[in-house]
């Protein structure tokens, strides 16, 4: 300890070691004009770093808005939105995006009940009961969980979840196909768990604790508090934590391009194989259609379709936790 | 004080469910740590049979025994680099900027929800902007640079709150004690602020290439191969590649502009030696790189046809083009020919030019690549049967252990930070 201290002061006291330099400097610095010069300028680079993000977000919408009406224009939209099959290879193609809108929507429907469910628990669990030394182990290993590449998860669900179901499901006498949704949704739900649970952990633990004291002093068990009084005043956080959820879900690409199947069916089945707008996109793009083909741009339509599907749930999260904001 | 039995029932069935839901909470955190944990021995059971140094050094192949990630590891290292050098600076100067010189105004308000927003965007997403902006606008290719470049910008967001988080914890003392001594806003940023922050900025770029590190659909959408059998050059390396114009061929306008299909096999580069044509092909290709020796007894009975039965014994080399319609290739051999089936046979030259000299610093940047998650992705969805499962979940044990490494070394440095920094 004492050596960590000694470090930090060190530390502390080197840039104030360099304060009587930089007073010295400041002669120089008292001509106006030339330093005040390159303070603006660094200030004006700082600026335009910061304004690359909405450069960034401009080049998102511009190059998928332009990428989609150059497809639009080779193929209609209402063919797009009511077509019953996508099949952008075959010859004639066949551009209905529903097709790939299921996949995604069931894919994510099965994550989503597994995650929240189980990562609200845990969440309330870590605020509420368990210890600050089980709390400071615990988050940290389950975000260790959320850092494993996605790919890795991939193989996880196509390699080990998928025959562990299919000999559960055989014992009923269901026979599930290699690729399915079910599979993939799983594994996918366990991957979101520590976004969820962190992130309401973060919501429940930021309650006053009076409103805390206030129940239990009323003779409420830690469950009734929790789910009573804790849960409701951190409503707004924990909206917040499953809107980041299902926006994880929909944009998921590895796990369900792996294990979920290649080939794009209508269907709200989970133990049927079918293909995600992700997974469709990394079909595409790391297949072999020439790049000028309407079936290669139909990409660009599909990513679309999946920002407003994301931006849709987002502004729905908004406005639901603008709802249920409270402040103290 | 007493109770009533019904209340004491009451009161009973509480104190039941309160326990209950404590043995559940722990059951289920600990049912996603025992997933963590089933996942890393699910790799380790199936991979670590192949996992070794020469798993490590040996360029992917069509045969599962001796196929390793050399070209991958590389290439993941080196798209690192980049997207450290995108990221680290622009980031940590847009969290500088929104903490320490940011007024309160519209433009500062779009530029933080701005930021708030894309950490929501799907990355396949940014590979799409990637492929529309950079690779097909910009130009940039299939390259390091692009896949840096998408990455850097996907872990841009990570990078700026992590900066503004470590900024907004230096106490307001400390920045209005620099100014008391004279200091200029400049001055106090450079000798306090930024050296303050640092460590916290630290974690939050070792988290961010932790991110970047693992991510994969980014990179399939910009095109990254799946199979490399080369390193990029190595900066001022001596250039041993040849550029062969295609010009004195004729190829149907379906080849020539189909940049991410592999072309069909019945196109090989070879070299002739003394009585045997040896395909000794190290090319940007999507099949399996092999050093095939089709031995033909007399060199002056290479004729087409003769040669074009060469070509068909030498299924899966296949060679590509670059934008600019150039094969490139390497090889130590001198004599160069290019064979087709749909050709005349062989066309000696091509054109081709020893580019001789040497590399640029940096012409690494525009190589072709492949990165560990690719070829674990390439490896995972080749059919069962093949032998590749293993060669995956072995790729799979380097990611993991690369990212849990990396996230180990954040969490450490933060807690030694949380214990060390005393206001």
């Amino acid at each position: 300890m004492p050596t960590g201290l000694d470090a930090n002061n060190s530390e502390r006291r080197d840039p104030g070691a360099g304060g009587p330099p930089s007073g010295g400097r400041g002669g120089p610095s008292l001509r106006r004009g030339t330093s005040r010069w390159g303070e603006r300028a660094i200030e004006f680079l700082l600026m335009l770093a910061a304004a690359s993000s909405v450069l960034i977000t401009i080049g998102i919408v511009a190059v998928l808005i332009k990428e989609s009406m150059a497809f639009f224009r080779e193929a209609s939209v209402r063919e797009f939105l009511t077509g019953p099959s996508w099949a952008p290879a075959f010859e004639p193609p066949a551009f209905g995006i529903r097709s790939l809108v299921s996949g995604t929507l069931v894919t994510t429907a099965v994550a989503l009940l597994v995650a929240i469910p189980v990562g609200t628990i845990v969440s309330v669990w870590l605020s509420e009961y368990a210890k600050p030394r089980v709390r400071e182990t615990v988050k940290p290993a389950l975000e260790l969980l959320s850092a494993i590449p996605t790919v890795v998860f991939g193989y996880f669900a196509l390699l080990f979840v998928t025959p562990a179901l299919q000999w559960l499901f055989a014992r009923v006498g269901i026979e599930l196909p290699g690729f399915n949704m079910l599979s993939a949704g799983l594994v996918m739900g366990v991957m979101i768990v520590p976004y969820i649970a962190s992130l309401s952990e973060d919501a429940m633990r930021s309650v006053p604790a009076a409103l805390r004291e206030g129940a239990l002093a009323m003779g409420a068990t830690k469950f009734q508090t929790a789910v009573k009084v804790v849960f409701p005043a951190a409503l707004s956080g924990i909206t917040a934590a499953y809107i980041l959820g299902i926006s994880r879900a929909l944009g998921e690409t590895m796990i369900v391009a792996i294990a979920a199947g290649q080939e794009a069916k209508f269907t709200f089945d989970p133990t049927e194989q079918a293909q995600t707008i992700t997974a469709f996109i990394v079909q595409i793009s790391g297949g072999d259609l020439p790049h000028e083909s309407t079936g290669y741009r139909s990409i660009f339509a599909a990513g679309l379709t999946l920002m407003l599907m994301t931006l849709a749930f987002n502004v729905g999260g908004f406005l639901l936790r603008r709802r249920y904001k409270e402040t103290y | 004080m007493g109770l009533t039995p019904i209340q004491h029932k009451l009161l009973l069935r509480r104190k039941i469910v309160d326990r209950l839901f404590v043995a559940l909470g722990a059951a289920l955190a600990v049912f996603c740590l025992s997933v963590l944990a089933m996942m890393i021995a699910a790799l380790i059971r199936d991979g670590s049979s192949r996992f070794g140094w020469s798993f490590l050094t040996q360029f992917p192949s069509s045969d599962p025994e001796i196929a390793g990630v050399r070209s991958a590891f590389v290439g993941t290292i080196l798209v690192m680099i980049v997207t450290a050098a995108t990221a680290i600076p622009l980031g940590v100067m847009a969290g500088i900027y929104l903490e320490e010189y940011a007024r309160k105004n519209w433009f500062t308000a779009v530029i933080e929800i701005n930021i708030a927003n894309l950490a929501g965007v799907p990355s396949i997403i940014w590979g799409l902007m990637a492929l529309g902006l950079l690779v097909q606008y910009l130009n940039t290719g299939r390259s390091v640079l692009t896949a840096g470049l998408t990455l850097g910008l996907l872990v841009l967001p990570i990078v700026i709150v992590a900066t503004r988080e470590a900024i907004r914890a230096i106490p307001q003392a400390i920045r209005e004690a620099s100014y008391a001594c004279g200091a200029t806003r400049l001055q106090t940023v450079r000798y306090h602020i930024v050296p303050y922050a640092m460590p916290g900025v630290l974690t939050g770029c070792i988290i961010a290439m932790s991110r970047a590190i693992g991510e994969t659909a980014p990179l399939v959408t910009i095109g990254a191969l799946t199979y490399v059998a080369y390193l990029p050059p190595p900066p001022l390396s001596e250039r041993p590649w040849l550029l062969g114009t295609v010009s004195g061929l004729t190829f149907s306008e379906e080849v020539r502009t189909t940049p991410f299909a592999a072309l069909p096999p019945a196109f090989a580069v070879g070299a002739t030696r003394a009585g045997e044509i040896e395909f000794d092909v190290r090319l940007e290709a999507a099949g399996p790189s092999q050093r095939t020796v089709v031995n033909v007894e007399d060199s002056a009975t290479l004729t087409p046809a003769g040669l074009a039965e060469a070509v068909d014994a030498v299924q899966g080399v296949l060679a590509r083009f670059d934008d600019d319609g150039h094969l490139r290739f390497e090889s130590e051999l001198d004599e160069w020919f290019l064979i087709s089936r749909d050709t005349t046979g062989i066309v000696e030259g091509l054109g081709m030019e020893r580019g001789g000299g040497r590399h640029g610093f940096l012409d690494w940047v525009n190589s072709g690549f492949t990165v560990v998650p690719i070829q674990m992705y390439d490896w995972v969805s080749r059919p069962e049967g093949q032998g590749f499962k293993a060669n995956a979940a072995a790729a799979g044990i380097l990611l993991v252990t690369m990212t849990l490494a990396m996230n180990a070394s954040a969490i450490y440095l933060r807690n030694r930070l949380r214990r060390s920094i005393r206001w």
